[in-house]
Order: C-alpha cells, then structure tokens, then sequence
C-alpha cells in the first residue's frame, strides 16, 4: 500500500482496524496524528469517485458467494457480461461462479444515467480497481495469518495460495466489514498478457434467457395486486382539459380509478386491456380545449426549424410549413370545424 | 349480271377491308446512340413517362424496367406486356420515332401489326408530337434489355391482329387533344394529361362487350387486377365529396385524412405521380375537380353529418354481430378509433371509400393484405389479417363495418368475394415486395 | 371461459372474447417472449405462430383462436434444450436489447416451417414487418441463415425438438 489508509471510527470500533494498521501504521500515523477524519481519497478512477467503498463494488460472503455491483443498466450494451469478466480477471474467480448486479436502488452505487458509452469507462474502471483492491485485501488477510510478506502469495480459482501450497478460500478470509473501505487511487491491476477471460469473446449471459422467454425486462415483472393504467393524450401541442364526465367510464368492467389530475387523465383496471377499452371510452367523453395559440405556435415553429435543419436543410420547407400550419389548425379550431 | 355485281361488291368489300387493315412498314433504323437526346427532353420524356405510369404494364414485379412480360387478364385472354427497352433484337431499338409516334397515335407497331388496345392508345393517341419526342428520347436512353415477347393468350379468331382493325374503326377517335379555349390553361393541361397520358378512364370507366370504354359512362368506375377502380365522377362513393385541394394531396402523398391510402394498381400511379412537377399534378386535380363537379347541397350535408358523427366515435358492442364488433374492437379500433389523423392514425372507417362502396373488394384486399409502409417518408401501415382470421371471421368483420360505418345497404356475395381475394391476393402477398408509394427520398420530389 | 391451446396445454381463460391474445399470453398465462411494442400490429415484438401461421398477437382477439393451436417462443425450446432457432440466435450473439427478438424468432420459425431454404430475399421480405430500434439487423439474418443449417442437420438426426403447431 502506497498511499494512507482512512481510519474512520467504525473501522476502529469494529476491530478491523488491525487489518488495516498493520501494513500501514506507520504511515497512517505518521501523517495524521489527529483524530481520524474521513479525508477523502484524490481522484479515485471512474465511479469510484461517487462510491468510493470497495463493498459498493465488490461482495463475497462467507459460503464463497462472489458478487460484482454496478449502478449501469443492462440494455444489450453487453457489459453485464463485460463487468463480470473484469470482476473475474482482477479477482481470479473462474467466470461462471460470479453473479453480476446491475443498477439497484437499495443495492448498487449510484451512477447517474447510462448513456454516453460511458459506462465501461466509468463503472467497468470501478469494478476493474475495486476487484484488484479487493484481491489485495485479500492477500494481505492470509499474509497477515500466516505471518508471512504478501509478495509470496497468489491467487487462483477464487482462493489466496500461501508460498507452502495453503490455500484459504475467499469466503474463509473475509470478515465483518474487511471491504468496507475507501478506494486507493492506484491499484496493482493485472498484467493484460496473462488474461484468461478479460479480451476474450465471451458470449452474453443474458441472451439464452431473451431467446426462451426468460424474464429479463422490466414488463417481465409481474407484482401482486399488479393493475394496468392507460393514460388519455392531449390531441395537440398545449390542449387543455376542460371537463370529464368519468361516471360512465368508471363503471366499465374491471375499472378500478379515473384519475384526473389538471390536464393529466389516465384510467387504472384490473386487467390490460380492460385499462385500453376504457381509455378509449375516456377520450370520447373528454372534453378537450383547443391549444393555446402563443404555445402552440411557438412549439410548431421550433419543431419545423429543427426539422429542416437536421436535414441538412434539404426538406422542402415550405411543404413542411404548409404542413405544420395544417396541423396547428386543426388543433386551433373547434371540433368540426375544417380549416 | 348480279355476278359481276357481287364479285365488285365482294372485291371492293375486301379492297376496303385491306385498306382498313392493312398498315406499311417502318424502316428498322440502327439503335440511337443515347447521348444523341438531349438531356432535358430525356428528362421532360421521364416526367411523361411518370405521368403515363409506362413502368408499371411494362414491367414484370421484380423484372428489369420496361422489359414487358407483364401477364394483363382481359375478357378476352391474357395479353402481356411488350419489351419497350432499346434494345435491337427484342425491343424497340430499331424503331424510328416515327414509329413510336405511329404506335402511340394509332396502336401500330414497327412491322404494320396492330397493337391490342390493352395498350391504351386510345388515349394516347391525344399526346402531341413535341411529347411523343420526350418519350421517345427517354425511352431510347434506358437500359437495353434482352427479353423476347410472350405469346398472347388468346383463342382464334381474337388471336388474328387483323380483328383489331374492326374495333379501331368502332372505337378509336385518333388526334391529339384539342384545348378549350372557354377554361383556363391549367384546365387544358390537365384534360390533356388525363384524357391523353394519364389514362384514368381506362381504369375508371365502364367497359363495353367488345372492351372499349364506354363514353356515355365515362369515369363512372372500373375494375382492375381484382381492384375496384371507383367512380370518380359525380356518382363517386366517397363519403366525403373529392375537391381539388384532397385530389392534389391524395395524388402526390399516396393519401388523405378524408379519404384514405391509396392501394393496389393505385399504389404504383402515386408512386410515378410523387416525382412529376407539382404544376401538372394541380392540373390534373383541377380537371377532375370538374368532372366529379360541386356536390350536391344533399351531398354536402350527408358529408357533413359523416365528419361529426366521425369525431364522436367510441368502441360499442353490436347485438347483432358480436364477432365482427369483438373483432374490429381488437384488430382495428387501435388504430382506426384514436382521432389521429392519417398518416399516424388508421383513416376513420366513416370517411373510407372502401366502406362505402357498393363493391366490397377493396375493404377485402386491404383487410388480408395491409399497408406497406413507404421506404423513409412517413405514411400510412397497417398489417395484413389474411393469416389471422378465417373467410367466416373477415365476413362478420366486414358486415359489422359495412353496417357500423355507411349509410349504405349490406353487401351481398361477401364469402365468395373474400375467397376470390384470398386467392388472387395471396398471390400478391408471395411476391417480392411491390412498387412504392414515393421515391424513398423525399428531396427528390419537385426537383426541377 | 374460453380454452385456449398453448404450447400444446389447454388453458382455461376469463376473459372477454375481444380480448387481444397478447394480454393473455403475457398477465393470464405470465409467458414473457411475446412483448408490447406498440399494441397497433405496426412492429413485431409480439408475434406468435397460430396453426403455422406467424401472427400479430396484439391485434388478433381470443375469439379467433377457438380450436387454433398458438406457439410462442417458449414452446419451441428451452435454454437446456433449445430448438434450432434458438441455438442459431445464441450461437450469433443475435441480439442487442433484445426486446424485438422474440418476435423476429417467431415469424422466422414459420417461415422455416413453410419453405426450409429460403433465400436470402425472401427472408428480408418475411421480416418487414419487424423493427429492431438497436440495429440488430444482420446478425439477425445470419442468425436465421443459421437455424436453417441448424434445422438441416437436425432434420437428418431423428426427433426434431422445437417444432411449432
């Protein structure tokens, strides 16, 4: 370890602390002689710059059970294959014992949006730190119960290999809060040339289950007491909602609420497209104002400006205008009435 | 005595036979090179060639363009299309534009034959030479394309050429057109396009026993490849009356919010009229306008009750035909009941022509086979039900329609019609995909 | 009540006739593969196969379906045994989001239902009516260039699993 270590009084009130002291005690002390503040690592590499915990990240349990923690969500991108091979590589657990979570809001860090093809770049460098950091912590576990330098240990198929051939599992070093510490900025990352799965063509983990039905999307989760809404929309730019008769629609079978909140109406049923049919017969019974003229010309020009512009300025405008000025029509006047 | 008399009569009989029959030879002419045209007549030719839909008789789905082959059914046998690429052997590289101009004037071709009037010369013969010259030109700067003619279908004597003559004498009024000097100039343009280039009445007029357009019933409606062409003059079903402003956009969008999409053999007229200037697609909606004339005072008041009672609509139960009401209130109402105009929303079933109709093929055709959407335009989609739903299941679905959305009295033969479509439809439905409606990039359009 | 065959199982639905087989499928009979993408029959996720037809489930009511046999993706096979198809799509790494997948699986399978080697026109023709916003397009088509080696060499063996009604 190069840099101080953060004591923080939960370390020190847990008895982990010894951990930590032994291999950098020295320095620790020598540089922060005051009360231990929990003075902030500079420039932690990727998310680790929101989260900087290494438990955010990384999970083993007692039984051995390996557990990689990412805020991004998988929407093909593949990475929850990618991070899992990063996790695996860095720690050196085979592949297929590693579980992947992906964006959780009680269980992973929080990462903001995922987009940007940042998400390799920002949680994929966690991930890669944070297991390497991990290793070492685990290294320097088994070294410090051996009473042994860690430079002579290994590691290989989820277990730190002494120099004499003792092997202690993962899930037999950790203990209580061994990875809740904070992210050095540096990390001893693994030397690519001897890669066994980071670079390889690993197919996803996640395709068998979209190829065979398998639950894999948010509309795949059903809840109990699950009800369907559908929501009635606004004809055009800036309606607004004027009145509703919703008695009629409320007694449709399996209706179980209207809800009219200023211009947002929407229908809740117990079935889906119990939820469909009722929403048409809201629309119908709607009673709808045309759009605000300032809005509804202002939010039209806009979209034809972008419009042409996007095109390379290359669609014809004034049929596109003439088109535009049709629509705002339609939507200005009173029902019935033909421009 | 008498002899003599009968032999004059029975040789001068025959002399005027062969001087109604008989037509000379053009000279073969070496192929044109092509760069001998001038470009901009190539590209008025183009223009004419879009107007005249040339490429969709001239050309087989998924064939080289206006290599002929086409299989055209008639009463009278099938006829095909010939090879109209300038190409030496099997086309018509050698003709002279005289030649061409002959064929399109008076239905001849190069060797003195005459032409069958499946090919409307009819109405070609309006065009006037500067245009035939455009067409020739373009014509002869296409892509030369081996593809020798297919014998026509036809029983003896219909197979003998020479019976056409007979019906030219009948039916063929040659000359180019002659304006009206009491209508304005687009007026003009547009009667010479639609009488002449256009051909609209050989779709949408009446046909007599002998195949000739029926004068006294022009544009009051037709049949084509199992399509009902409608009646586009003052006995037009449409539910709202056409004006110029709908034709206009209907011709050159492929559709319109009150009226529909235009689909089978119009499909491919759209698509050619999407790229000709805007001016001649105003004039020929003008000319129609006239012919469909100012509705009736009736007419626009039904028109009128059919856009209110269109606004208001919302899913009911039928008591009477609970399949087709269960079946629209699945497979259509999505589409076809949310308020949304075309090309977003399904046109409102009140305003469709096809529910009107008093022929049912076309509310059939589309049913089994859909919309295809055009290639990077927004426009109209709508899938095909042919796999989905039974002849039984289409049939309750029709007549709830027919009952729910027309004012008009139920169809009658609908099982048998539906199973007429399924089998001449599917086929359509097997084949690569169709024509287009526009050309896919939308900047070619009133390009000048 | 109506009893709607799926997968080869009778089901016992309580639903109204003009009911879409979709809503079935997915909150009656908690199947996953066939999805709402737009409910309008206008992109393909939630295609099924009724009688070896590929059909639209959003917008083909239970009433049409008396008597009719209806297959979805998980009849066809599963991740321990799948069928062709599904071996081809994994084996291609055909999918990115994968949401239209399922649909696009399906209209293939009646496709090689009907016409075991189909060139690759018609295959494009066939799947038209699909959109896949990821762009997944040619690995798809290869995916399917694949189950049609894959559907071969199975034929030759005995049991073909993951054939549809």
């Amino acid at each position: 370890m190069n840099a101080p270590v953060i004591l923080d009084r939960r370390r020190v009130l847990a008895g982990g602390g010894a951990l930590i002291v032994s291999f950098s005690l020295a320095e620790a002390f020598a540089q922060d002689q005051a009360a231990p503040a929990a003075v902030p690592v500079p420039n932690p590499p990727g998310s680790l710059k929101g989260s900087p915990f290494l438990d955010s990240w990384i999970r083993i349990d007692a039984d051995g059970t390996i557990t990689a923690f990412t805020g991004k969500v998988e929407l093909g991108q593949g990475f929850r294959t990618a991070f899992q091979q990063i996790a695996a590589e860095e720690l050196d657990v085979p592949f297929a014992s590693l579980k992947v979570v992906t964006a959780d809001t009680s269980r992973t860090a929080n990462e903001g949006y995922t987009s940007g093809s940042h998400s390799m770049q920002d949680s994929g460098t966690a991930i890669q730190y944070a297991a390497a950091q991990v290793r070492a912590l685990l290294v320097a576990e088994a070294a410090r119960r051996l009473n042994l330098p860690a430079e002579n240990f290994r590691t290989e198929n989820a277990a730190v290999v002494a120099p004499d051939g003792q092997r202690f599992a993962y899930g037999d070093l950790v203990a209580g809060d061994m990875l809740h510490v904070q992210a050095q900025p540096a990390s001893k990352l693994k030397d690519p040339s001897i890669f066994n799965v980071m670079g390889q063509p690993i197919p996803r983990v996640d395709i068998p289950a979209k190829v065979t039905g398998g639950a894999a999307y948010v509309q795949d989760m059903r809840l109990p007491g699950m009800v369907h809404a559908r929501v009635v929309r606004p004809p055009s730019y800036g309606a607004q909602l004027t009145e509703c008769d919703t008695s009629s629609v409320e007694k449709l079978p399996g209706v179980v609420k209207v809800v009219r909140d200023g211009n947002f109406l929407a229908v809740v049923a117990s079935k889906e497209f119990q939820a469909i049919k009722a929403m048409a017969a809201l629309s119908a019974a709607a009673g709808i104002s045309p759009a605000v003229v300032k809005r509804a010309i202002f939010g039209a020009l806009d979209e034809l400006a972008l419009g042409w512009l996007l095109s390379g300025r290359r669609t014809n405008l004034r049929k596109t205008a003439a088109e535009v000025a049709e629509w705002l029509v339609r939507g200005l006047l009173p029902d019935g009435e033909k421009p | 005595m008498i002899g003599s008399v009968l032999a004059a009569l029975v040789i001068g009989g025959a002399v005027a036979a062969f001087a109604i029959a008989w037509r000379p030879a053009i000279a073969a002419i070496d192929p044109p090179v092509p760069q001998s045209f001038d470009a901009a007549l190539v590209k008025r030719g183009r223009d004419l060639a879009a107007l005249g839909n040339c490429n969709d008789c001239h050309t087989v789905r998924g064939g080289k363009d206006f290599a002929g082959g086409l299989a055209v059914p008639t009463p009278f046998g099938t006829i095909f299309s010939s090879n109209i690429t300038p190409d030496a052997e099997t086309g018509i590289g050698r003709w002279p534009e005289a030649a061409f101009r002959r064929a399109m004037r008076s239905g001849v071709n190069r060797d003195g034959q005459h032409l069958y009037p499946t090919f409307p010369y009819d109405h070609f013969t309006n065009v006037n030479d500067e245009d035939d010259r455009a067409l020739y030109a373009y014509l002869m700067t296409r892509q030369p394309v081996r593809a020798p003619a297919r014998e026509n279908l036809l029983s003896f004597p219909l197979d003998q050429r020479v019976v056409i003559a007979g019906w030219k004498l009948l039916f063929l009024r040659r000359g180019t057109y002659q304006p009206d000097s009491m209508k304005s100039a687009e007026w003009n343009r547009g009667a010479y396009l639609v009488e002449g280039l256009a051909h609209c009445g050989s779709c949408h007029t009446p046909r007599n026993v002998l195949g000739a357009e029926r004068a006294s019933a022009q544009f009051a409606g037709g049949d084509v490849d199992n399509w009902h062409a409608y009646a586009i003059n003052a006995q037009s079903p449409a539910p709202i009356p056409w004006d110029a402003d709908a034709l206009f956009a209907y011709l050159r969008d492929g559709w319109h919010p009150d009226h529909g999409v235009a689909r089978g053999p119009m499909a491919q007229v759209v698509s050619n009229l999407s790229s000709v200037p805007e001016s001649d697609i105003r004039a020929i909606a003008t000319y129609m306008a006239g012919v469909f004339g100012a509705p009736t005072p009736d007419r626009k008041r039904r028109a009128e009750a059919v856009l209110a009672q269109a606004k208001s609509l919302s899913v009911q139960a039928s008591k009477t035909n609970a399949v087709g009401a269960s079946i629209y209130a699945a497979a259509c109402a999505t589409c076809h009941e949310t308020g949304r105009p075309l090309p977003y929303g399904g046109v409102n079933l009140g305003l469709s022509t096809a529910i009107s109709s008093s022929d049912p093929r076309n509310a059939i055709n589309i049913v089994l086979s859909g919309v295809r959407p055009v290639e990077g335009e927004r426009s109209p989609i709508m899938p095909g039900f042919a796999a989905s739903m039974n002849d039984d299941q289409i049939s309750a679905l029709l007549n709830y329609l027919r009952a729910r959305f027309s004012n008009q009295p139920a169809w009658t033969g609908v099982e048998k019609t539906i199973a007429d479509a399924r089998r001449t439809q599917t086929v359509f439905l097997q084949t690569s995909p169709g024509p287009h409606n526009a050309p896919a990039d939308a900047t070619q359009r009133d390009k000048p | 009540m109506m009893t709607l065959k799926v997968n080869g199982q009778n089901h016992e639905i309580d639903a109204d006739p003009d009911t879409p087989l979709l809503y079935v499928l997915r909150d009656d009979i908690k199947l996953n593969a066939a999805k709402f993408g737009c409910g309008l029959g206008q992109c393909g996720s939630c295609t099924v196969i009724v009688d070896g037809n590929a059909v639209l489930s959003c917008v083909t009511p239970l009433l049409l379906l008396e008597g009719k046999q209806v297959t979805t993706l998980e009849g066809l096979g599963t991740i321990e045994a799948p069928a062709p198809i599904q071996r081809a799509f994994m084996e291609e790494q055909a999918a990115q989001c994968g949401y239209c997948i399922a649909g696009m699986m399906m209209r293939a399978q009646a496709l090689l239902q009907k016409n075991p080697k189909p060139t690759d026109e018609q295959i494009r023709a066939e799947l038209e009516p699909h959109l896949c916003r990821c762009g997944t397009h040619m690995r798809i088509l290869r995916a399917v260039h694949r189950a049609i080696r894959l559907m071969d060499t199975a034929d030759a063996s005995s049991a073909t699993p993951g054939r549809a009604q």
